[in-house]
């Protein structure tokens, strides 16, 4: 009889396996049919899907923040300095230089708190457009080994910038302390300014990262948009409103951004005392960008439906 | 249940070549596509045009079932379809036509470690890979015990897995997998990592998920060994098609005896006259295609050829490992057997009658020189590759590739002595 130099596990067939955990799960029990069939033109989300895994999404999430700050020093500290760090040089440079600071006071506000507030959601959804956008390019080797809802991807990273967003405001709390700024009473409606700030970042995301898997000029457009769009969206100096009057084509760029009336919202009801010149403010420009906003989510989303079928193929 | 839980019906895959899979694809392309041919892009949206002449099917008109609890090899040579196939059943890219139908939760494991992150520990990667692999965060902590003592890193379990030796990693990857509990298993050639020792408790793994829990497994392999010890049912893929479904056995003798032989697989370079040379080496192995069974005999010819007579002659024989190895050395010598002894061609043939090189695949090397003197005239290295299988020699638990070179016979005798 041969040997060999290896002996092989004796495994019985009819044994059943001796630890308890391998028992059949109970979901094992459910019956849940697949059907893999091609599809065309637009789809729908897949919302039960997608509730079904949502603990995926919180380790896609804990897995992003955890991984973003280690081997730093810093560590998460890194969160409230970034933001603080361009506060600092808008600081600089338009504070000093074009005496916003001196201005501000005037108006009746705090440069380093105006520029800090609008940073805040600008910050999320600028991740949502740059990392969101890259992130089904950097996440290849997964979408072409394995199924899970694509949409994930994109949504962790701006899961990710909502974390960073929370920690950071926490910062802002302190700096209105500081500064002596109270609130205003439309603090109240945050959660619904939240809510669209996220819709926004999110739309950015799905739009973007979709593009880039398809369109790999994104992957160069993006930075060039995000530095567009941060100025048309009057994050480190006044908006027009405080320029007197306002053009036409102005007008145009703040009705059709949504990030103009989202941070000129994020402003008013944070810095409480200041007029609505200098923080922006105007229903019309909000309610127009809450309708972009809308309207950004879902042809991000639907695009991303409409060309997931490919990515595996085109990663 | 008499409902198969796989069923699938003239499932295809296209590729469009050079414009799906195109990875440089621009917008401005896209673009300049839009404008050129406006009419062709119409005649595309009102239906897919699947005589496309740059279309190629990876896949095309597969259909099988399934019944729960079956384990079913897939079988094929490179480029048969395979991965195509269960990248469609693990719904990671869509098919082109057909359908198939799923009854029960899919796991599929085309890759081991999926998902992991280098920067995370490997407590976190457990989390990770186990939520992304699709288990939920109670099934993972309530297997997690067991998935560590599987990996036996149990000291490293909070080291960032880049700090891992690729065993370690390879470990905690498979030990995260093999506590999957779908009802539908799809899985590609992960055995064929690591070393030969853990190789064979993933195999171990595999049976008892495949036979102790009556889950259905869909298995490919390029190890016939391990597709014999683990499955009932094969199916044969070629180019795409379906070329055969039946019992393991006959599809894997079908699947051995379909390749096609390679010029490679006979050395053969005309006769010198300058210089006496090797001109021919072949080998008839007991399967077709040197495809040799372990156990079997085979034969080794070698034809040399001289232009001028040769005193003490000697051809010698290498087989030699994948990695070159020299492990078995066979030699002819004018001392023995007269020969070159006048101008001419020469056929030497070797019988081995009992081939005991154990499963692997082999290459010859040889040279042809002269004993006195130690002129080497001639030397072939890397010649008639061949593959040795154990195919239809059954032992308890399988063979594994790489388990050692070669078998003796003996004999054992066992008593108690205490």
């Amino acid at each position: 009889m041969p040997i060999s130099a290896a002996v092989p596990p004796a495994l019985p067939a009819e044994v059943p396996p001796p630890s308890a955990g391998l028992a059949p799960s109970p979901q094992a029990v459910v019956e849940s049919e697949t059907v893999i069939a091609p599809s065309q033109g637009w789809i729908g989300v897949n919302w039960f899907e997608l509730f079904r895994s949502r603990e995926l999404l919180y380790f896609l999430v804990w897995r992003d923040v955890k991984v973003r700050y280690k081997q730093a020093v810093l560590g998460a500290a890194w969160v409230v300095l970034q933001p603080l760090f361009s506060m600092v040089l808008f600081t600089l440079i338009f504070g000093r230089v074009a005496n916003f600071s001196q201005k501000m006071g005037e108006w009746g506000g705090v440069y380093a708190l105006f520029v800090f507030v609008a940073m805040l959601p600008w910050q999320l959804v600028f991740t949502g457009l740059n990392a969101g956008g890259m992130s089904l390019l950097n996440q290849t080797h997964l979408l072409t080994k394995i199924y899970f809802p694509r949409l994930y991807v994109p949504t962790s990273v701006v899961g990710g910038a909502l974390f960073d967003f929370l920690v950071s405001a926490v910062f802002v709390v302190v700096l209105m302390f500081w500064y002596h700024v109270p609130p205003s009473p439309l603090i109240l409606l945050m959660p619904l300014l939240l809510l669209a700030t996220v819709a926004c970042g999110l739309g950015a995301a799905y739009l973007f990262s979709a593009l880039t898997i398809t369109y790999r000029d994104f992957r160069f457009l993006i930075p060039f948009i995000g530095q567009v769009w941060m100025w048309a969206s009057f994050v480190a100096f006044p908006p027009p409103t405080m320029w007197g009057a306002i053009g036409p084509k102005t007008r145009m760029i703040l009705a059709l951004n949504p990030m103009y009336g989202i941070i000129a919202a994020w402003r008013k009801m944070l810095l409480g005392g200041a007029p609505d010149q200098l923080t922006g403010w105007n229903p019309w420009y909000f309610a127009s960008s809450i309708v972009v906003t809308a309207a950004l989510f879902l042809l991000g989303l639907f695009y991303f439906r409409r060309t997931e079928r490919r990515f595996a193929d085109i990663a | 249940m008499s409902k198969p839980i796989i069923s699938i019906e003239r499932l295809g895959k296209a590729y469009f070549l050079g414009r799906h899979i195109d990875p440089h694809q621009t917008f401005r392309d896209t673009l300049a596509n839009l404008c050129k041919a406006p009419l062709q892009r119409l005649r595309e949206r009102s239906g897919p045009t699947h005589q496309s002449e740059d279309a190629f099917w990876a896949l095309r008109d597969v259909s099988f079932e399934v019944n729960p609890g079956e384990v079913v090899g897939l079988v094929g040579r490179n480029g048969a379809g395979k991965s195509t196939l269960l990248k469609l059943l693990s719904r990671i890219t869509e098919p082109t036509e057909g359908r198939a139908i799923l009854r029960g939760r899919v796991a599929s494991l085309l890759e081991v470690g999926t998902g992991f992150h280098p920067e995370l520990s490997g407590r976190e990667n457990i989390f990770l890979n186990g939520s992304i692999l699709g288990m939920t965060r109670k099934e993972i902590q309530k297997k997690f015990n067991q998935i560590v003592a599987f990996s036996e890193i149990e000291e490293f379990l909070d080291t960032p897995v880049k700090r891992y030796s690729s065993g370690m990693y390879v470990r905690l990857a498979f030990a995260v997998a093999a506590h999957l509990e779908p009802e539908i298993l799809i899985v590609d050639e992960v055995l064929a990592v690591g070393d030969a020792r853990f190789q064979k408790r993933c195999l171990g793994k595999m049976q008892e998920v495949a036979s102790g829990q009556g889950r259905t497994v869909l298995f490919v392999s390029h190890n016939m060994q391990a597709v014999s010890t683990l499955t009932q049912r094969c199916l044969l893929l070629s180019k795409g098609r379906v070329a055969a479904m039946g019992p393991t056995p006959d599809i894997i003798s079908q699947y051995i005896h379909e390749g096609g032989a390679t010029p490679e697989m006979i050395y053969s370079v005309p006769a010198s006259t300058e210089r006496p040379n090797i001109t021919r080496m072949e080998l008839r192995t007991s399967e077709p295609h040197n495809v040799q069974t372990n156990g079997k005999p085979l034969q080794i010819i070698v034809e040399v050829s001289t232009p001028w007579p040769i005193e003490s002659a000697r051809v010698s024989i290498h087989v030699c490992s994948r990695l070159g190895e020299p492990l078995v050395h066979f030699w002819a010598q004018d001392s023995d057997q007269q020969m070159c002894r006048k101008p001419g061609s020469y056929r030497l043939v070797f019988d081995v009658p009992k081939l005991r090189l154990f499963m692997g695949n082999y290459t010859l090397r040889a040279n042809f020189k002269e004993y006195f003197g130690g002129r080497e005239f001639d030397a072939v290295d890397s010649a008639c590759p061949f593959e040795v299988v154990m195919y239809g020699q059954e032992r308890e638990g399988g063979w594994w590739k790489g388990a050692c070179a070669y078998l003796e016979e003996g004999k054992w005798a066992v008593e108690k002595v205490a």
